[in-house]
């Protein structure tokens, strides 16, 4: 589980998350919405490690990122919203120097590879450049880098992005599977019709600050009446 | 021709301007001292050098000869440079997507990067070059014209060069189906750099000041000849710049440039109809890359974090041209040049090999020669300077840099990896070359040690140097991986640490080479009294300002930059104190320190400040990565 304490980030004088605190629960998926430059990806840069919270703290499956880091770090798969990395490095390579970096043995190591790229069907790329792959095929190797290591929390940067839709199928498949054994997903996206329909609870933030936490029923009694999830979101991120 | 120039102005801000986010005050101090560093380690001793050269050989051979030599070595060169910033300019830099889809016409698009590019080799080409033609004219008495005319030719010198590589180039991209193997192109031109390397060393045994000048007037009309036949165009341009002073010579000049204007403007005409469909080829090319099949499981296995971290920056490195080419053959050039000058500085003595080995051999380093060493770790830390690996080990992650953030590698960890490199290339040549002096039995054993352990410290030392500089402010933010290494001040910084480290061994060099001297001037115990008292309040005062600010200073890159300065204090101090130290001996008991004693006492001044960079980077932990983002 990931429990965010108080969180705050300033850039400057500017507040880009503002006492943020939340605590996404084993066994759910846990959507993460918020209009541009809202402070979502602000958010799992500090989840991540990449940003260090002005304030509070981040626990991952009893690990703070502050004071604990590299065990923190070993408890989830990030997948960033730019599947751009190393380019010039073969897809086998680059997954390879993520398993040294996260100790997978040989054995895992082989399975999980095989295993996954069969499901997403790039195994057959596994021997080429990244630099030759589509932005969807870079996604995918990343996801599967992230997941090697079969880490308990997976934290997902807008994941479905550029994938085709069975791939993106797979993956929603994947997610279900992984938060039924009791595990943590947090990803965050623009697609609201995906939230809908895959996540048991969401979070809305807006300017830095949560506006919502709930599964998408008690949003809709938040709301109200019974409005579809865009305008519900569209209503609660108004700027006025 | 408006569009050219906003287009050009976008371009050039993308990528000579993409800031480290450092103020222009901070800029023009380091620009300032690097100028003057570079005037007078370079820019005078090769004004004067060529100039005496001139004047040597007025008497008997027209200098003028001179010119047929220079002005196609610049061209050559310039061509040979174009090939890597043309490929990179015109065909690797992503805001290609961007600029195909907006209206420009394609001879637009071309001449901003053309453009581009001519700007990108002028700093090599002024600096190389200006102060050999500037030589000439001082050497030959040359009026204003002469510089007028030299200036201009350093200004469009380029045009011609890449022009014609230009017309090549995408035509090859175009016809060649060479857009899906850029990397395979830059690949043969790095090794036509080497060749031309190789012919480069065979020079400086050529223009020895004790050959005959009738021999080498007869060698400088061949290469009349040749010039001719090969780089006809710069025919007016030698007459030009003979002739300065006359009108004859003005006429030359104009042609010439009618000439350069010429090409380029054929250069616009065949390679619009060319670019854009050999760049669309490009874009093509990537989905058809046919897959390779794998097996599976030879190929994934585990192996140690540390070793495959180092492993993927080789491969990064190695697999990048233009990090290939600016990093590992750079000093693969030296390499060959070294080498080269040694074998053909062999035959030119005769071509008895055997002999000229005798020769070196029976010169034996005595270790009583103590500022032999010291000009040794000069000369490494003129070597080391020019090697980027390190000091751009940041930078070339690009906008991925935060990926090293959230792996579960510690920032020492990745640290250590990412110089494993940097230490391994800039040890390269010098320890080929201290093996090679060991082998020929100029120094012994002994001595082979003394010289390697401080040279591995100081590598070590400057490698986590350089990389500090690069993580207190890395240059992340750019399109074109050429930024990240030649477009970035962390690399300059570090050259002027070098060079100026450098220049204070060389003191050191001197003053203990000039000892006696020094001794018979001043009184031993002011000489062993001055360096014992500022050595050691350096020291002293260093390692207590590092404990102290260590955990007080809140901005990352000045926290940096000082623990940089104290350690780099903390090895003068050392040095100084030592001196001075010896010197209180020398008065006491008429004794020296050998090559040995000050191998052991800069390998503890080394060592403890190597440990100190190392120790407070990792008390920082994950914060020394904060300006990564």
């Amino acid at each position: 589980m990931i429990s965010i304490k108080n969180v705050t980030k300033k850039f400057g004088d500017f507040k880009a998350v503002d006492g943020l605190t939340l605590d996404i629960l084993s066994g759910e998926i846990f959507g993460f919405l918020g209009p541009n430059g809202a402070g979502k990806t602000t958010t799992i840069k500090m989840m991540t490690g990449i940003l260090s919270p002005n304030e509070g703290d981040i626990v991952i499956n009893g690990y703070s990122i502050v004071k604990e880091p590299l065990e923190a770090k070993r408890q989830f798969g990030f997948v960033p919203d730019s599947p751009d990395l190393f380019l010039r490095l073969k897809g086998i390579e680059y997954l390879n120097f993520i398993g040294d970096v996260y100790e997978v043995d040989s054995e895992t190591r082989q399975q999980r590879i095989m295993e996954l790229t069969k499901k997403l069907e790039i195994d057959d790329a596994l021997n080429d450049r990244l630099i030759t792959y589509s932005h969807g095929m870079r996604q995918k190797i990343i996801i599967i880098g992230a997941l090697l290591h079969q880490p308990k929390v997976w934290i997902l940067d807008e994941p479905l992005t550029g994938l085709d839709p069975r791939s993106s199928a797979v993956l929603k498949e994947m997610m279900n599977e992984h938060v039924s054994k009791g595990n943590t997903v947090f990803f965050s996206t623009h697609v609201l019709d995906t939230a809908e329909k895959i996540c048991d609870r969401v979070g809305i933030i807006n300017k830095g600050k949560l506006i919502f936490v709930g599964s998408l029923q008690e949003m809709r009694e938040h709301a109200s009446e019974n409005k579809s999830l865009e305008r519900m979101f569209l209503e609660m991120t108004d700027d006025e | 021709m408006n569009k050219v120039f906003v287009l050009t102005k976008v371009l050039f801000k993308n990528a000579f301007l993409a800031s480290n986010k450092i103020k222009l005050k901070n800029v023009i101090i380091t620009f300032s001292i690097v100028g003057i560093l570079l005037i007078a380690s370079y820019v005078v001793p090769v004004v004067m050098g060529i100039g005496e050269f001139v004047s040597w050989l007025a008497p008997v051979v027209d200098p003028s000869i001179l010119l047929e030599m220079f002005l196609p070595s610049i061209v050559f060169v310039l061509f040979l440079m174009s090939v890597i910033a043309i490929i990179s300019y015109y065909y690797l830099s992503t805001d290609i997507s961007l600029l195909l889809p907006m209206p420009f016409k394609s001879k637009e698009i071309l001449l901003a990067r053309f453009i581009l590019v001519t700007l990108s080799l002028y700093f090599f080409e002024f600096f190389f070059f200006g102060p050999v033609l500037i030589g000439y004219g001082v050497g030959s008495g040359a009026g204003l014209f002469y510089y007028v005319y030299m200036l201009i030719f350093l200004l469009t010198a380029p045009f011609i060069p890449i022009s014609i590589m230009s017309i090549i180039i995408t035509s090859l991209m175009r016809f060649g189906n060479l857009s899906a193997s850029k990397d395979r192109f830059t690949y043969i031109v790095m090794f036509l750099s080497l060749a031309f390397g190789l012919g480069f060393s065979m020079i400086p045994t050529t223009i020895e000041f004790d050959i005959n000048p009738a021999e080498f007037a007869s060698l400088i009309n061949e290469l009349q000849k040749v010039t001719n036949y090969v780089v006809p165009f710069l025919r007016p341009a030698i007459n030009a710049l003979k002739d300065s002073s006359s009108f004859v010579g003005l006429l030359w000049f104009i042609l010439y440039l009618a000439i350069s204007v010429g090409v380029v403007c054929l250069f616009l005409l065949v390679s619009s109809n060319v670019y854009i469909k050999g760049v669309m080829e490009g874009g093509n090319g990537k989905k058809k890359a046919k897959r390779h099949q794998l097996d599976t499981n030879k190929s994934i296995k585990k192996g140690s974090a540390f070793k495959s971290y180092v492993l993927k920056e080789w491969r990064l490195i190695f697999r990048t041209p233009v990090y290939n080419t600016n990093l590992v053959l750079v000093e693969l050039i030296l390499v060959v040049i070294f080498a080269g000058s040694f074998i053909f500085g062999l035959s030119a003595e005769g071509g008895d090999i055997s002999k000229v080995i005798a020769e070196i051999t029976s010169f034996k380093l005595s270790s009583q020669l103590n500022y032999v060493f010291f000009f040794i770790m000069a000369g490494i830390l003129f070597f080391n300077g020019i090697s980027l690996v390190s000091s751009t080990a940041i930078s070339r992650e690009g906008k991925a840099a935060y990926f090293m953030k959230y792996i579960p590698m510690s920032p020492i960890k990745q640290i250590n990896a990412k110089i494993f490199i940097g230490i391994i290339i800039h040890l390269l040549l010098p320890v080929i070359a201290l093996f090679a002096t060991l082998v020929l039995g100029v120094i012994d054993i002994f001595q082979f040690f003394y010289i390697l352990i401080p040279l591995v410290l100081l590598s070590v030392f400057l490698n986590y140097w350089g990389i500090l500089l690069d993580i207190a402010k890395p240059k992340l933010n750019w399109d074109n991986e050429t930024v990240a290494v030649k477009q970035n001040f962390n690399g300059v910084l570090f050259m002027i640490i070098c060079y100026s480290l450098a220049i204070i061994f060389i003191a050191f060099a001197l003053t203990l080479l000039f000892i006696d001297n020094i001794r018979k001037a001043i009184h031993g115990f002011i000489i062993g009294l001055i360096p014992t008292l500022v050595g050691s309040v350096l020291l002293i005062v260093s390692i207590l300002l590092i404990l102290n600010f260590v955990k007080k200073i809140k901005s990352l890159a000045k926290w940096m930059i000082l623990l940089n300065i104290f350690t780099l204090l903390i090895i003068l101090g050392g040095i100084l104190t030592f001196g001075g130290i010896m010197e209180f001996v020398h008065y006491l008991y008429q004794v020296n320190a050998g090559i040995g004693i000050w191998s052991i006492v800069i390998t503890i001044a080394l060592g403890l400040a190597t440990y100190i960079l190392v120790k407070s980077i990792s008390l920082k932990g994950d914060a020394i990565f904060d300006n990564i983002d």
